[in-house]
């Protein structure tokens, strides 16, 4: 349970800062599909450590795949004129494919509910250092990029006119969401962990003006639904994964009566 | 202001717009100090010419020589159509176009603040400072634009279309700000445009793609002039 909270308040904010973009840049089809195209990286390593006697951790095999399959999906839908949706599709269908095509050849079918709704309970000290390291460096990276990853997502044209590379940018966040979906798939699994990503800033966007209120209210959700899903799902006798969902759910909720009622707020910047 | 410093000088530009050639041995240069307008159809190469002259377009041959003083120029790019969901108030918009390497992360650090409160106060549109981009008119939001792009302080501003998708009332208004901005505060200006209407009584001098002929007063001898001008890489 301890070791649960801890990934939950980790990944959560993680999640829910990167959502902010994934949102914006209309992204969220694209962490599904590498949420889901995880079942490949998992059926691939299995094959790989057959083959060589290997006993890798799957999250590695899960990291280099996503990460290529994300650096894939960017190349294609900038050299070809397919949009980028589309690529998404054929990736993420193809790739599921792949995968549950090598589990069942590999005789591991009864791996895949644990694939697809994750098992928080499962997460050891190494899962919850490895969540860190990924929270520190997605933390980083809004730090350094917020501005540039901002204008580049409003007006690419533009960022390139200020000396920035919206291209590099791109590439450089969807590695960062690969990575996410790699270390966040035990704790949800690939059905779930898109919803971690998406939710918290899709609720947060409904009652902000503002970046700042968008990034606050996001990792406020991002920070808080986590765990309220994960004492929930104990007190009540629930699955977790689908508990910390259904948090998300209800924050969106909240958020879009929030809006309706007209207290769309600001978190206004004191210029003076 | 020192009259006649080119700022920047085009040699002999061939552009190119895909496989299409849309400009052949062309050469300019902007003076510091003038309000240079370059009109034509659509088409014709207003905007290539443009981007190839803020170093973000590549010419298929020629040069662009760039004084010191327009290293960075401000450029307020031809109006995009902004989702007017997108949560972002005017004064983050100003936040997110400075060159400075602050870090932030959603709160505007103190140390911007002070330049970007000046900029919208010399606009006359702090009162917009807290409004998100979706919810500004068209000629409110391309105030907010030049705003951003004046932000570094830049002795030079391009301007791609700034009075399309603006109403009479609005073009006129953005005219007198230009206007404003060049005589006031000694800003070098490039307006591109197809409205020649908007560019008549604003520029001093106006270069008309389809013809290659400058419309108004001629240039300035600036083939012999001396300037400390670089090589842009080209």
């Amino acid at each position: 349970m301890r070791h649960a909270l801890i990934s939950g308040l980790l990944l959560g904010p993680t999640c829910a800062l990167l959502g902010i973009f994934v949102n914006l840049r209309g992204m969220s089809f694209f962490s599904d599909a590498l949420a889901h195209s995880a079942i490949t990286g998992v059926a691939l390593g299995f094959m790989i450590d057959a083959w060589t006697g290997w006993t890798l951790d799957p999250t590695i095999y899960v990291l280099i795949f996503s990460c290529i399959l994300a650096l894939t999906m960017g190349w294609l839908s900038q050299r070809t004129p397919l949009s980028r949706d589309t690529i998404t599709a054929f990736t993420f269908t193809g790739s599921v494919a792949l995968g549950v095509i090598l589990i069942s050849l590999l005789g591991k079918s009864r791996m895949l509910e644990g694939l697809l709704f994750g098992s928080i309970y499962s997460n050891g000290p190494a899962d919850i250092a490895r969540q860190a390291v990924l929270a520190t460096i997605v933390f980083l990276f809004f730090l350094t990029q917020l501005r540039p990853l901002t204008l580049a997502t409003l007006d690419p044209e533009l960022a390139r006119a200020r000396g920035m590379r919206p291209a590099l940018l791109h590439y450089g966040f969807s590695l960062l969401v690969a990575a996410t979906v790699a270390v966040g798939l035990k704790m949800l699994g690939a059905l779930l962990l898109s919803a971690l990503i998406v939710m918290p800033a899709a609720a947060a966007r409904l009652a902000s003006h503002s970046l700042r209120g968008l990034i606050l209210g996001a990792c406020l959700i991002g920070l808080i639904a986590p765990p309220i899903g994960i004492s929930a799902s104990a007190a009540l006798n629930l699955p977790t994964g689908p508990s910390i969902v259904l948090v998300h759910v209800a924050a969106l909720a909240l958020c879009q009566m929030i809006r309706w009622l007209g207290l769309r707020f600001t978190i206004a910047n004191n210029l003076h | 202001m020192t009259p006649d410093i080119p700022l920047l000088e085009a040699r002999s530009l061939s552009l190119r717009y895909g496989t299409r050639e849309v400009l052949s041995d062309f050469s300019c240069t902007i003076d510091q100090g003038e309000l240079l307008g370059i009109s034509g159809p659509n088409g014709c190469g207003k905007t290539t010419l443009l981007k190839a002259l803020l170093g973000i377009h590549r010419p298929a041959s020629g040069k662009i020589l760039r004084h010191t003083l327009a290293k960075n120029p401000g450029y307020v790019p031809q109006h995009a159509p902004i989702d007017k969901n997108f949560p972002l108030t005017a004064s983050e918009y100003l936040a997110i176009h400075c060159q400075s390497r602050i870090p932030w992360i959603g709160g505007i650090p103190r140390k911007l603040r002070h330049g970007i409160c000046g900029k919208l106060d010399c606009l006359g549109i702090s009162h917009l400072a807290n409004r998100q981009l979706g919810a500004l008119s068209g000629g409110e939001l391309q105030r907010v634009r030049i705003a951003a792009a004046l932000l570094d302080e830049p002795k030079l501003l391009m301007l791609d279309e700034p009075s399309s998708h603006l109403d009479s009332a609005a073009t006129g208004s953005l005219k007198q700000l230009l206007l404003h901005l060049h005589k006031e505060h000694s800003l070098t200006l490039l307006v591109v445009s197809h409205d020649t209407a908007f560019l008549k009584g604003l520029t001093t001098r106006c270069i008309d793609l389809r013809a290659i002929a400058e419309i108004c007063s001629p240039s300035p001898s600036w083939e012999t002039s001396a300037s400390p001008l670089t090589t842009s890489a080209l």
